[in-house]
C-alpha cells in the first residue's frame, strides 16, 4: 500500500497548479463572505438608495383654519372648541408624517424631491424617480375630522410606484408602520374619550426586551460559522478531485497493471483514501489557520479547546477521505461523466442540507430534520456545539456518530470497488 | 457539422444520466423555493417565570398579527436545545410584560425580531395603560376594535396605471440564479467531452475525415449550447406551469436571454478548457469555481446587498450577473428591449472574447 500512497502523493505533487487553486478558492470565498457579511448583518437596508417624489395637494394651514371654522359653526362651547383646536395644532398629521419621512434615518435612504403631480408622474415613467408619495386634498381636514370629531372616513396616503423593488417595499413598510402607529394612538384616544379619559393620557413606556445568551455558551460569530462551513465544503471537493485523478488512471489502464502485478485491488483504494486524507488535512488546516490569523477567529481560546478542535478537524478529514474512496469506486464503476454528475449533485445536496452554503435555519423544517443525517451537517453541528460549550460529552457523542458515518462510507466504497476479475 | 452533432446526441442518448441528474436538481431547487421560501420565518417562544399559558398565547396572537415572523409556543427545553445545537438562530423567552431574545449565533434576524417585538409590545402597553384608566376594560377594547376597522389614516399602494403594486419576488431571483448556475455545470461537462475526445484520439480521427475544423467545433459547441438551453427552458416551463411563477410579459425575451447566456457559458467553458490541460483538471477546477459565481453575482441575496467595489467589479466579468440582471429586468420590472440591451451586449461581447481566446489556447496546445 505504501507504494500506492507514494504514487498518489506524487500525482498530487505533480499537479501543483491545481492544488494551489483549490487552496486559494476557499480563501477567496471566505474573504468574499467576510466583505459581504458585516454590511449584511449590521444594517441590511443601509445600502438601499431610492429617489422619491412627494406630492402634497394638502395645505396644512388652510386645513387647520377650516377645522377651526368648522368647530365654530358646529356650535361647540368655546372652551371645548379651543381644547380641540389646540390638540389639532399641537400635532397636525402632515407635520408628523413629514417629521418621520424627513428624519435622518429615512433621508439616508430616500432622496426626496417636491414636485407637482404631473411632473412626478412623468419622471416616474422615465425612471428618474422610483416612487411617488401623494397626500390628497384636504388631507389635514379629513384626518382631524376623523380623529378629533369622529366624522367622515379619514384620508389615505397613496404610494405610486412601477418598480416592485426591495427599496419600494421598504418605503412601503415605513409608511405602513407610521399609519399603524398613528391609527393605534387615535384609537386609544377615541376609546378613551368614550370612557371619559383625557386625551393626552400618555403612558410612560418601560424599557423592555434585550438579547441574552445561554449561560456557559459562547456566541458563535458569523466568521467562525462561515470559515468552518466553507472550509468543510471545499475539503469535500478534495474528495471529488481525488476521484477525478482516478479517471486518468482508468483511461491509461494503470489499475489493470496494478492488478497484473499481483497486488490486491483494495490496496489501490487504500492508497487513494490515505492520500485524500493527507490532502484534505493540509487544505483544511491551512484554510483554518490563515483565517484564524487574518480574521482573528478564535481569540484567547484554551489549549483544551484546540485539542477538541483538532480532533474534530481530523474527523472531518477522515470523512473526506472516506468520500474520496467512495467517489473513486464510483469512477471505476460507471462512465466518468455520469459519476461526476452524481458526485457534484451529491456534494451540492449534502452541502445545502448540511448548512455549508447557508445557515440551516433558513431552510424548510423538513430539510432541517435531515441536517444531522448528513456527515458534514453532523460535523458542523458538533463543531458549533464544541465552540459554544466545549463540552466533551456532546463532542464525543458527535464523534461517535461521525465514526459510524466514516465506517459506513468506507464499507460502501470497499463493497462497490471492482473486485479482481471484474475489470 | 451535423454528424458531429449527432454523434454527441447518440452519446447522450446512451448515457443521459448526467443531464437528467442536473435537470432534476434544478427542478428540486425550483420546488424548494417555489413552495417554501414565502413561508414566514418561525420563531420559538417559551414561557418565563410566572407567565400563564393564556398570557403567553395572547402575546403570541398579537405578535403574529403582522410582521414577517410566525411565533409559536414551545417547551423551554426543546426551544433552548434547538438554539444550542444551532438548529434555530434564536428563541424568545416571554416574561411578564417583557421578553428576552436568546441567541448564541450572530444573525440578521435578531435585530429584525427585536424591532418587531418592541413595536408590538409598546403599542400594547399604551393600549393597556389607557384601558386601565377606562371604566370598563372590555368595552374599551371593543371600542378600539371597531374604530380600527375604519381607521383615520390609510395607505394606498398602486402602480402608475392603477394596478396593484407587487413586492420584489425573491423566489423568482433564486429560481433564476439556481437554474443558470446548474446549467453552467451541464454545459461545462459537455464542452469537457471535447477534450476527452482529443485525449482518446477520436478528435484526430475526425480531423482525418473530410470534415473541416470549423465544422467540428460548431458541431460540439452547438450541441453544448442546445443542451444548456433545453435544461434551462425545462426548468422555466415547469416553474411557470406547474408552480405558478409569474415569469413576466415576454417569454420570447426570456428565451433570447437564455440563448445568449448559454452561448456565453459555452465560450467560458472553452476558455477553461484552453487554460487547463486535461479533462480531469477541468472537472476538478471548473466545479469548484462555478459554485462561487452565483455568490459573487449576488444571486442568493436581495439586490443591493453587495456594496464592495471589488466584488461589484469582479461581478462584471461573470456572465451569470448580466443574465440574471436581464432576466430580472424582464420578468420583475417588465422592461423592454431598450432596457436590457446593455446586459445582452455585454454577454455577447464576453462570448466573442472567451471563444476567441479559448479556441486559440486550445489550438495552440499539443496533446
Amino acid at each position: 500500500m505504501r507504494a500506492f500512497l507514494k504514487k498518489d502523493v506524487l500525482v498530487y505533487w505533480r499537479d501543483r497548479k491545481q492544488n494551489i487553486f483549490s487552496l486559494v478558492i476557499p480563501l477567496i470565498l471566505i474573504v468574499v463572505l467576510g466583505l459581504l457579511l458585516p454590511n449584511w448583518i449590521e444594517n441590511p437596508t443601509s445600502t438601499l438608495q431610492l429617489k422619491a417624489a412627494m406630492v402634497v395637494h394638502d395645505n396644512e394651514a388652510a386645513g387647520l383654519e377650516q377645522f377651526q371654522s368648522s368647530l365654530k359653526s358646529r356650535g361647540l362651547p368655546d372652551e371645548e372648541a379651543a381644547v380641540l383646536f389646540e390638540l389639532a395644532a399641537l400635532s397636525p398629521p402632515v407635520s408628523l408624517l413629514n417629521d418621520m419621512l424627513k428624519s435622518d434615518q429615512i433621508v439616508s435612504m430616500v432622496e426626496w424631491v417636491e414636485l407637482d403631480e404631473e411632473a412626478a408622474l412623468r419622471r416616474l415613467q422615465s425612471g428618474e424617480i422610483q416612487a411617488i408619495v401623494t397626500l390628497p386634498e384636504d388631507f389635514t381636514l379629513h384626518i382631524l375630522n376623523k380623529t378629533l370629531l369622529d366624522e367622515g372616513n379619514g384620508a389615505a396616503i397613496s404610494l405610486t410606484s412601477d418598480d416592485p423593488s426591495i427599496e419600494v417595499g421598504v418605503l412601503q413598510g415605513i409608511i405602513e408602520g407610521f399609519t399603524q402607529q398613528f391609527n393605534a394612538s387615535s384609537a386609544i384616544a377615541h376609546a378613551g374619550t368614550h370612557s371619559a379619559v383625557t386625551l393626552n393620557q400618555e403612558a410612560v413606556l418601560p424599557s423592555i426586551g434585550g438579547v441574552e445568551t445561554i449561560e456557559g455558551v459562547r456566541v458563535l460569530t458569523s466568521f467562525q460559522y462561515f470559515t468552518l462551513a466553507v472550509g468543510a465544503m471545499f475539503a469535500m471537493y478534495v474528495a471529488a478531485n481525488s476521484a477525478n485523478k482516478a479517471i486518468t488512471e482508468k483511461r491509461e489502464h494503470v489499475f489493470q497493471r496494478i492488478l497484473l502485478s499481483g497486488s490486491h485491488p483494495l490496496t489501490y483504494l487504500a492508497g487513494k483514501i490515505v492520500a485524500t486524507l493527507m490532502m484534505s488535512l493540509l487544505q483544511l488546516t491551512l484554510v483554518i489557520l490563515i483565517c484564524h490569523f487574518v480574521l482573528d477567529l478564535f481569540p484567547g481560546y484554551s489549549l483544551e479547546f484546540w485539542l477538541g478542535f483538532s480532533l474534530l478537524m481530523m474527523m472531518m478529514c477522515l470523512i473526506v477521505a472516506a468520500l474520496g474512496g467512495l467517489f473513486t469506486a464510483a469512477m471505476f464503476r460507471m462512465n466518468a461523466n455520469t459519476a461526476n454528475a452524481i458526485i457534484q449533485a451529491l456534494l451540492l445536496i449534502i452541502g445545502v442540507i448540511g448548512g455549508n452554503f447557508a445557515p440551516i435555519y433558513i431552510l424548510p423544517d423538513a430539510v432541517q430534520q435531515l441536517w444531522e443525517w448528513t456527515p458534514n451537517g453532523l460535523w458542523l453541528s458538533t463543531m458549533i456545539q464544541w465552540i459554544q460549550q466545549e463540552s466533551w460529552e456532546a463532542a464525543i457523542n458527535g464523534m461517535l456518530g461521525l465514526s459510524a458515518f466514516i465506517i459506513a462510507i468506507i464499507a460502501l466504497s470497499v463493497w462497490t470497488f471492482p473486485k479482481r476479475g471484474r475489470i | 457539422m451535423v454528424p458531429v452533432f449527432l454523434a454527441q446526441w447518440m452519446k447522450e442518448k446512451r448515457s443521459p444520466y448526467m443531464v437528467l441528474i442536473f435537470i432534476s436538481i434544478s427542478i428540486a431547487a425550483a420546488l424548494l423555493f417555489g413552495s417554501n421560501m414565502d413561508i414566514k420565518l418561525k420563531i420559538d417562544t417559551f414561557r418565563g417565570e410566572g407567565v400563564t399559558v393564556e398570557e403567553a398565547e395572547r402575546w403570541i396572537d398579537r405578535l403574529n398579527e403582522s410582521g414577517a415572523f410566525i411565533f409559536s409556543l414551545r417547551a423551554e427545553e426543546e426551544s433552548l436545545a434547538d438554539v444550542r445545537q444551532g438548529r434555530s438562530d434564536m428563541a424568545v423567552r416571554l416574561l411578564k410584560d417583557d421578553y428576552r431574545i436568546i441567541a448564541v449565533m450572530e444573525s440578521t434576524n435578531v435585530e429584525l425580531v427585536q424591532q418587531h417585538m418592541q413595536a408590538v409590545y409598546h403599542e400594547e402597553f399604551r393600549i393597556m395603560a389607557a384601558a386601565s384608566h377606562a371604566e370598563d376594560e372590555l368595552e374599551f377594547r371593543e371600542a378600539m376594535k371597531t374604530y380600527m376597522e375604519q381607521p383615520p389614516l390609510k395607505l394606498q399602494s398602486s402602480t402608475s396605471s392603477g394596478s396593484e403594486l407587487r413586492s420584489y419576488d425573491m423566489r423568482l431571483q433564486l429560481l433564476f440564479g439556481f437554474s443558470l448556475f446548474l446549467a453552467m455545470l451541464t454545459v461545462g461537462f459537455r464542452v469537457n467531452a471535447m477534450t476527452a475526445e482529443k485525449i482518446s484520439g477520436i478528435w484526430n480521427r475526425v480531423i482525418l475525415s473530410p470534415l473541416t475544423k470549423t465544422e467540428m467545433y460548431l458541431g460540439h459547441l452547438t450541441y453544448s449550447t442546445l443542451i444548456g438551453i433545453v435544461q434551462i427552458t425545462m426548468v422555466f416551463l415547469l416553474a411557470k406551469y406547474l408552480f405558478g411563477f409569474s415569469l413576466g410579459h415576454s417569454f420570447g425575451m426570456l428565451a433570447m436571454i437564455v440563448v445568449l447566456y448559454t452561448m456565453t457559458i459555452v465560450a467560458m467553458s472553452m476558455l477553461f478548457t484552453g487554460i487547463l490541460r486535461t479533462p480531469e483538471q477541468f472537472g476538478a477546477i471548473f466545479t469548484s469555481i462555478v459554485p462561487i459565481m452565483p455568490l459573487i453575482s449576488g444571486a442568493y441575496m436581495p439586490p443591493g446587498t453587495i456594496t464592495n467595489d471589488v466584488l461589484l467589479f469582479i461581478g462584471q466579468f461573470l456572465p451569470l450577473q448580466h443574465a440574471l440582471d436581464a432576466l430580472i429586468g424582464v420578468s420583475i420590472y417588465e422592461q423592454g428591449w431598450t432596457d436590457i440591451y446593455l446586459p445582452l451586449a455585454k454577454l455577447l461581447l464576453m462570448a466573442v472574447i472567451f471563444f476567441g481566446v479559448g479556441i486559440n489556447l486550445v489550438e495552440r496546445r499539443r496533446l
